[in-house]
């Protein structure tokens, strides 16, 4: 068949068909479920059409294996997922360049061998390792999406999304993370040469390194739809399950988070979301006699206030029953005995002890002791805190509040000995100097007295296996603070505040609990960052 | 008088290609149709001595406008474009009412042989 003459609508009709597959691609990451995946496999199959008759080998071939793919997922056979969605727009990818080739003034197919064996393997759910390492950075060029059907050769002027592997961009990260330190460093030599052009150059270059630092930070953020896109399946089939019935809602689904964050909130939330549909809400039948709409409302929001990013799972349920709680603090003492309403905060502490309600099944929380441990112990992990409001027979409120990133952060720099070592901000309260009044003993323990309270003295020194100082009582004390839990950390001297960029850590085992990481301070030498949540 | 034809499939470039087919053997196309929806409201229209109809299509698929068309018209003559691999919905295609199929790529000699058959 002379193909030549079909070869130009060809390649304009392929061209719609890979803006349709891109944009459906989009539709399905966003979560975005059924008619994504009918209008993926149409637009699939009609460039499969396509290229045979066209006698292009490689299009034809790759989209033949991407529709077997879809298929799987149309028919319930496979389920959405990360990998399955990279595979796909790989995939589509892939083709772009088969049809580009095919189409060439060299006309040429494309060698699919690989990527087929990748989707062959997504469609029978034997997914490789590295894909999981892989995200995509979807810049959408509004021009492009703005016109429905854009001329062949806009579409290939204007990309309208690259995708760069996630390790390029943590390479880029550390770079500048580097570069921080490195200009530290030419700042202290400059103060001390006290060259006045040398500062004002440093300066200058200060500027410029925060606008690049600030990039990438944005560039490395990635919406929370990202990892929000598989609960509504979740919560669906749990409450099917559990005989519930739940309309749920998601909010601020385009809410960014940077990567590293957001990759370790997908456990917690659903955590989250399970408590909320196993223990906070209720039946339809006694939803009824309650009052309330048999159907229950569950909510996912994302919310950005300030540096921080809120997420919080809402529901309408039951609540959380002081009633029912605070027999069991106070036989555990975890409250004074006198004690008739625990506040806010009191019952975090409470409800997130580990293993707190598996002690004596208490309905209204079983369970939910155990997946608040979890939360809570992730979320202060990531320098977090987590806030509950509930109302018994009206519905909980939980929040987790993080930073926006992981990577940099403001640490109070300490001397131990010869050593620096980094307390993050995050949980430092106050610091104080000691002095021997303030050092008492109570129920057998040594506690530092500030103002009317009494914390628990813990020496750095004594922690990383230092002889006791000369006189106990010298030094500074750190006031720091997780959830509910307060202590005074004891150093030597404060050395002062800085940005320091937080380097993974591979410290040797017994000391890996004491520490979260590393880092390197401005005259090049190493400090290890302090994890607090070991200390409390 | 040569025999007319109304093309169904939602790939102009599909549509192009059997156009020409059909027409240099001297077959009339008298219409296209993008959908399902499309083709039979234009066999209505038209009254086409030969349909060849996509499966898979936006708004209605081919499956479901052969029942529609087989509905209005029990005569109808209506030739499935398949690809590959899709024998289960021809087969659905041919007891809906479908006289017969052609397999995607086309091959002229195919397509003109399954459209003889067709008429015959």
């Amino acid at each position: 068949m002379d193909t030549g003459r079909y070869a130009k609508l060809f390649l304009s009709e392929s061209r719609e068909n890979l803006s349709e597959i891109n944009n459906a691609l989009l539709e399905l990451e966003r979560g975005g479920s059924d008619t994504a995946i009918a209008r993926l496999f149409r637009a699939v199959h009609t460039m499969k059409g396509m290229g045979a008759a066209m006698g292009y080998t490689s299009v034809g071939e790759l989209s033949h294996e991407l529709e077997t793919l879809l298929d799987k997922l149309r028919n319930g056979a496979l389920v959405v997922t990360r990998p399955i969605i990279d595979t796909l727009f790989s995939g589509v990818d892939a083709l772009e360049q088969a049809v580009d080739l095919a189409t060439g003034a060299a006309p040429q197919q494309l060698d699919v061998k690989e990527i087929i064996a990748r989707i062959r393997a997504a469609s029978s759910e034997e997914t490789p390792q590295t894909f999981t390492s892989e995200f995509a950075i979807v810049a959408v060029d509004k021009k492009a999406q703005a016109s429905s059907a854009p001329s062949p050769q806009a579409a290939q002027k204007t990309p309208r999304h690259i995708r760069i592997d996630a390790k390029r961009l943590d390479t880029l990260m550390n770079g500048v993370g580097e570069l921080v330190i490195a200009r530290d460093r030419i700042q202290k030599i400059a103060e001390q040469l006290g060259d006045e052009s040398l500062l004002e150059a440093t300066l200058r270059a200060s500027q410029i390194l925060a606008t690049l630092q600030n990039e990438i930070m944005t560039s490395r953020m990635v919406p929370v739809w990202q990892i929000f896109e598989r609960f509504p399946r979740v919560v669906r089939d749990t409450a099917r399950s559990l005989g519930k019935e739940v309309d749920f809602k998601i909010e601020g689904r385009e809410i960014e988070l940077d990567r590293s964050m957001l990759d370790e909130m997908g456990e917690p939330v659903l955590h989250l979301l399970r408590n909320s549909l196993d223990h906070g809400v209720e039946k339809p039948d006694d939803r009824e006699k309650a009052g309330k709409p048999r159907v229950a409302t569950v909510i996912l929001t994302a919310e950005r206030d300030r540096a921080t990013v809120l997420i919080r799972v809402t529901d309408d349920g039951r609540g959380i029953d002081q009633s029912r709680v605070l027999p069991r603090a106070k036989k555990l003492g975890l409250v004074e005995q006198g004690t008739t309403k625990l506040s806010e905060q009191e019952l975090i502490a409470i409800i997130s002890r580990p293993g707190f309600s598996t002690a004596e099944k208490v309905t209204e929380i079983s369970g939910r002791g155990v997946g608040f441990d979890i939360v809570a112990t992730r979320v202060r992990a990531l320098g977090g805190s987590l806030e509950v409001h509930t109302d018994a027979g009206l519905g909980t409120s939980v929040s987790m509040r993080l930073p926006l990133t992981l990577a940099i952060s403001r640490a109070l720099l300490a001397r131990v000995d010869k050593e620096v070592y980094a307390i993050p901000l995050t949980h430092v309260l106050e610091t104080f100097s000691l002095s021997q009044p303030m050092l008492l003993e109570s129920k057998g323990r040594q506690v530092v007295a500030i103002r009317d309270d009494l914390f628990t003295a813990i020496w750095l020194r004594e922690r990383v296996g230092l002889p006791p100082a000369a006189t106990a009582a010298s030094g500074q004390v750190v006031l720091i603070e997780l959830a509910e839990r307060r202590a005074a950390l004891i150093v030597d001297e404060f050395i002062g505040q800085q940005e320091i960029v937080v380097k993974q850590f591979d410290g040797v085992n017994a000391s890996k609990t004491l520490f979260s990481g590393a880092t390197i301070l401005g005259d090049g030498s190493p400090a290890l960052i302090v994890d607090a949540s070991s200390l409390l | 008088m040569s025999s007319t034809v109304l093309v169904c499939d939602d790939a102009v470039f599909m549509r192009t290609m059997v156009s020409d087919i059909l027409s240099q053997a001297g077959f009339t196309v008298v219409g296209e149709a993008e959908n399902g929806k499309q083709a039979v409201e234009k066999y209505q229209q038209l009254k086409p001595d030969l349909v060849t109809m996509d499966i898979i299509m936006p708004e209605m698929g081919g499956i479901e406008a052969v029942k529609q068309i087989t509905q209005m018209d029990p005569a109808a003559r209506i030739l499935m474009c398949s690809a590959m691999g899709q024998q289960a919905l021809v087969q659905e295609a041919l007891q809906a009412g479908a006289r017969d199929f052609v397999v995607k790529p086309f091959q002229p000699s195919r397509v003109l042989e399954a459209v003889q058959r067709v008429l015959a």
